[in-house]
């Protein structure tokens, strides 16, 4: 059994989390306050630092330029004081251009163009049969200009539904996978670094 | 109640200790259950596989506690195919906790594998704003760059000599769990070239298909399997494949009261009027 006290705090907390599968209970509770505190706290000194070492250093050391995004971070606040809030749209209309002209390079290839290409494929094996009936009848579940309750648009959408419901159950098949791993991960942890009875 | 009422309506309570036990048993008893190699992980190996000696690749763990359990067993195993191939490696970090996870493996591994900091491997520090950063990792990496981690100049540190542009990185291995091994795609694949590669958690896999499909995505470790798969390859049985009996024997308890919840809910439809409740 582990001799740390890191180790101790950690093994109980994931207890008392784990103590909530059985019903809510007053020390789930206190170690979810604790979580929401800790990272928080967690999230501020880090944020702090990131300042410090980012800008505020560069600052002193001469980069006088860092004196520009200070005061748009600082404009952040200003939505704060109603005669002022104005100028906190400075800096958001400055991140959310940034955000978007860089969000548009590459997107065009990457998410569209390479995309498309994909998908035309010659028909010479099963992959590529069922990608190509799968791309175009999903797309086609989605094509809302005609009505097309009944006829082949229709029966075509209905394989795209069936196509998406496979595609769902992939994507929960993989979401289980995924909570299952981190159990797993939070048990080895119990097991190996708390109790050791496993290597 | 029926037999069948009472399938439907199993307490859940149950079937979080059978999961328990069965993660503890398999846990204390592993059973070494049979593991294939999937196609995207063999993908991911194979890029490791043919690095040339020396090749500089850029390592970055962009995840947090939270995803730990799956995406720390990756990125040590393809830390450790990269390092046996004497590649060069440059931690990137795009999010906050980054660069402890770079000093956990790299702590890890440097002894092992004689891997000497500045000369075989740089940790670079976290950068804000994940577009900002992939984007000016592809025009100018020198520019973006000055210092590393612990505020050492980079020019003083052999290996960032070798290190003009984005072109002298042979392969990006992204590990996340949110949106960067896209940005790495769009920002640094599409436009420069550079091949991406790496894993995520089992939750984004079915996402990232198709950008494997379309060649933007060279190969993907899906969650704690991928890792498993990649310490097959690798033949270095770490936490990931101890952790595979355990995800079997789970699936094996989710997948029966899946099929034991479905069949009380059919049996009472069908013994209602009509066949429906």
């Amino acid at each position: 059994m582990s001799g740390d006290f890191g180790v101790w705090l950690a093994a109980i907390a994931t207890l008392a989390v784990f103590s909530y599968l059985w019903k809510n209970n007053p020390v789930f509770t206190l170690a979810e306050h604790l979580f929401v505190a800790l990272t928080t706290g967690h999230l501020i000194v880090t944020a702090y630092f990131n300042i410090k070492e980012m800008a505020i250093t560069p600052l002193i050391k001469g980069s006088v330029l860092w004196i520009v995004p200070i005061v748009l971070g600082i404009l952040l606040y200003a939505r704060f004081w109603k005669n002022l809030a104005l100028y906190s749209r400075m800096p958001i209309a400055f991140l959310v251009g940034v955000g978007a002209s860089l969000s548009v390079q590459g997107q065009v290839d990457a998410s569209l163009v390479r995309q498309v290409t994909s998908t035309i494929l010659p028909l010479n094996n099963i992959n590529n049969i069922l990608v190509v009936i799968g791309t175009v009848t999903s797309v086609t579940f989605f094509f809302f200009t005609v009505k097309a309750a009944k006829g082949p648009l229709a029966s075509i959408g209905t394989i795209g539904r069936w196509m998406l419901m496979v595609a769902f159950g992939a994507a929960y098949g993989n979401t289980v996978m995924g909570r299952m791993s981190l159990i797993i991960g939070r048990f080895g942890f119990l097991m190996r670094d708390w109790l050791g009875v496993i290597k | 109640m029926t037999i069948w009422h009472k399938l439907e309506r199993i307490d859940r309570r149950i079937l979080f200790v059978l999961v328990a036990l069965s993660v503890i048993w398999a846990s204390i008893r592993p059973m070494g259950l049979p593991l294939s190699v999937s196609p995207y992980t063999q993908m991911v190996f194979d890029q490791v596989e043919k690095l040339p000696k020396d090749a500089i690749v850029i390592m970055s763990p962009s995840y947090s506690p939270g995803s730990e359990a799956e995406l720390l067993p990756q990125t040590q195993g393809v830390a450790v195919h990269a390092m046996r191939k004497g590649a060069k490696m440059l931690w990137v970090s795009l999010t906050a906790d980054a660069p402890m996870y770079a000093r956990k493996v790299m702590g890890l591994l440097a002894a092992e594998f004689k891997y000497e900091y500045g000369k075989d491997y740089i940790i670079l520090p976290y950068k804000a704003n994940e577009e900002a950063s992939v984007s000016a990792l592809g025009h100018d990496i020198r520019a973006m760059y000055k210092e590393d981690v612990d505020g050492k100049v980079l020019d003083q540190l052999p290996l960032w000599s070798r290190v003009k542009t984005i072109k002298d990185v042979s392969l990006v291995l992204d590990f996340d769990t949110g949106t960067t091994m896209l940005t790495y795609i769009r920002l640094l694949g599409a436009p420069h070239g550079v091949p991406i590669s790496g894993g995520g958690t089992g939750v984004q896999v079915p996402t990232r298909a198709p950008y494997i499909q379309g060649g933007q995505l060279q190969g993907m470790l899906g969650g704690l399997r991928g890792a498993a798969e990649y310490e097959k390859l690798i033949n270095v049985p770490g936490r990931a494949l101890a952790g595979m009996d355990a995800q079997s024997l789970t699936h094996a308890v989710v997948i029966i009261f899946i099929i034991l919840g479905n069949l009380g809910g059919w049996m009472i439809g069908k013994s209602q009027k009509g066949g429906r409740r």
